[in-house]
């Protein structure tokens, strides 16, 4: 497999703030991948457009506004939908304990909060695509319950 | 490549197989053979300096051309980084309407290695994107210089973008891509100083041999302007016209792009590092296996 993974940072909803997203844009970058960032104010659909346009092998979700039950099931019910099963899914910004199983169980595969290093994200990014170069189940809609931590 | 599923408009399966051509796993053989019948798309490309709004302005076009129900492909590149190969491709942000279309499909391109505003594999990827119907390509390259004229080997149309205070009158007096370009455009005429850029430019080029192409001022921020490059894209799609440049160009990019395919370019490339090989040798040994 291709080394260099291409990796979409999105911001769904209405949250204003992406100073995090950047943040982990340009750590992602830096470890050598390409990192499309979407802007602000996303919807659902326009990021699986996103998705399906540029070939994505992650897809990070950034929510700081408290939508994150609602918005990121929605994302990968439609990422599924559309059949980009094996698109890995991961979410950072102020996601609380309490929520994080229900997400995992949607398929998300980590949960980045603040304080967060780039190095863990990027054992995050490397033990994700390690599972997915050994065929297992690692993608939003692929029957696992693997999640990083 | 599945060429039922691209056939049929998959998105999906577009975007894969541009996957496969960036890493070289589809030449333009390939897709010349899986598509006897090759349409031609018009094929635009907006280039200019880091900064001076390619991307405010694209996205003008871009809506412009969804207004008209038309079939589009925009290829926004960004450059590759040279420490680590990753890249921060971030077109989209200025670009409000990328994603929000069913008639627009959007890709993203990094660099890959290559020195050159616009990464080599991109003329195969606009030949599959003919092939699938898209009416207009618009290739957005990397904020370019003088000297980067390899995009008027791919792209039937060149746009220029300059803004005020970028340089002073002996800039526009030097050569390269100015020549080559179809219509200049000095973007963020709400400045002071555009108009007297404007004059410049049309100086500059009123003193060679060749037609002066239109110079229009716009501003990607108040939205004025843009009714008049609209205006003149659809009348120089129309017009017959043959860059003398041209061929020479697409040459001698064709030629690079069988340097960096060459299988043991990495090879060479080693050898090169550790003084074993001298650049004419190097050049001798891969010369015979092109």
């Amino acid at each position: 497999m291709d080394e260099r993974l291409r990796i979409i940072i999105a911001k769904p909803g209405l949250d204003g703030h992406d100073r995090g997203a950047k943040v982990v844009a340009r750590a992602l970058r830096d470890a050598g991948h390409e990192v499309i960032y979407t802007g602000l104010r996303r919807t659902p659909e326009e990021i699986v457009r996103t998705v399906i346009d540029e070939d994505a092998d992650f897809l990070g979700l950034s929510s700081l506004s408290g939508a994150h039950n609602f918005l990121i099931p929605k994302i990968v019910e439609l990422l599924i939908e559309s059949g980009c099963t094996d698109v890995i899914v991961f979410a950072g910004g102020i996601i609380p304990e309490q929520d994080r199983p229900n997400l995992f169980s949607k398929g998300v595969r980590a949960i980045f909060g603040p304080g967060t290093s780039s190095a863990q994200m990027s054992d995050f990014i490397d033990s994700a695509a390690k599972r997915r170069l050994e065929s297992l189940p690692v993608g939003c809609g692929e029957d696992s319950d693997w999640y990083w931590n | 490549m599945d060429l039922i599923k691209l056939k049929k408009g998959d998105r999906r399966s577009l975007s894969r197989t541009i996957s496969m051509v960036e890493k070289g796993e589809i030449t333009s053989t390939m897709i010349k053979e899986s598509f006897p019948e090759i349409k031609s798309a018009e094929i635009w490309a907006i280039t200019g300096s880091p900064g001076v709004g390619k991307s405010c302005i694209s996205e003008q076009i871009i809506s412009n051309w969804l207004g008209n129900e038309q079939k589009i492909a925009v290829l926004a590149v960004d450059p590759s980084s040279p420490l680590s190969g990753g890249a921060l491709l971030g077109d989209r942000i200025r670009i409000n309407n990328s994603d929000n279309s069913e008639n627009l499909f959007f890709r993203s391109l990094a660099t890959r290695g290559q020195s050159g505003a616009i990464p080599s594999n991109i003329g195969v990827i606009v030949n599959l994107l003919s092939a699938l119907n898209f009416e207009k390509i618009l290739i957005e390259t990397v904020g370019a210089g003088q000297a980067e004229v390899r995009v008027a080997a791919i792209a039937q149309y060149l746009i220029l973008v300059e803004a005020p205070d970028s340089g002073d009158m002996l800039q526009a007096e030097k050569a390269g891509l100015m020549e080559l370009a179809d219509l200049l455009l000095v973007n963020k005429s709400d400045l002071e100083r555009a108009e007297e850029k404007a004059e410049q430019l049309n100086l500059a080029l009123e003193l060679s041999n060749n037609q002066v192409p239109p110079i229009l001022m716009v501003s990607a921020k108040q939205k004025t302007g843009f009714e008049d490059l609209f205006f003149e894209m659809e009348k120089i799609s129309k017009s017959e016209k043959v860059h003398v440049m041209k061929s020479r160009i697409s040459l001698s990019f064709a030629w690079e792009n069988l340097l960096w395919n060459h299988k043991d370019i990495s090879t060479v490339l080693e050898k090169l590092e550790l003084g074993e090989l001298t650049i004419d040798e190097a050049i001798t040994y891969l010369k015979k296996e092109i």
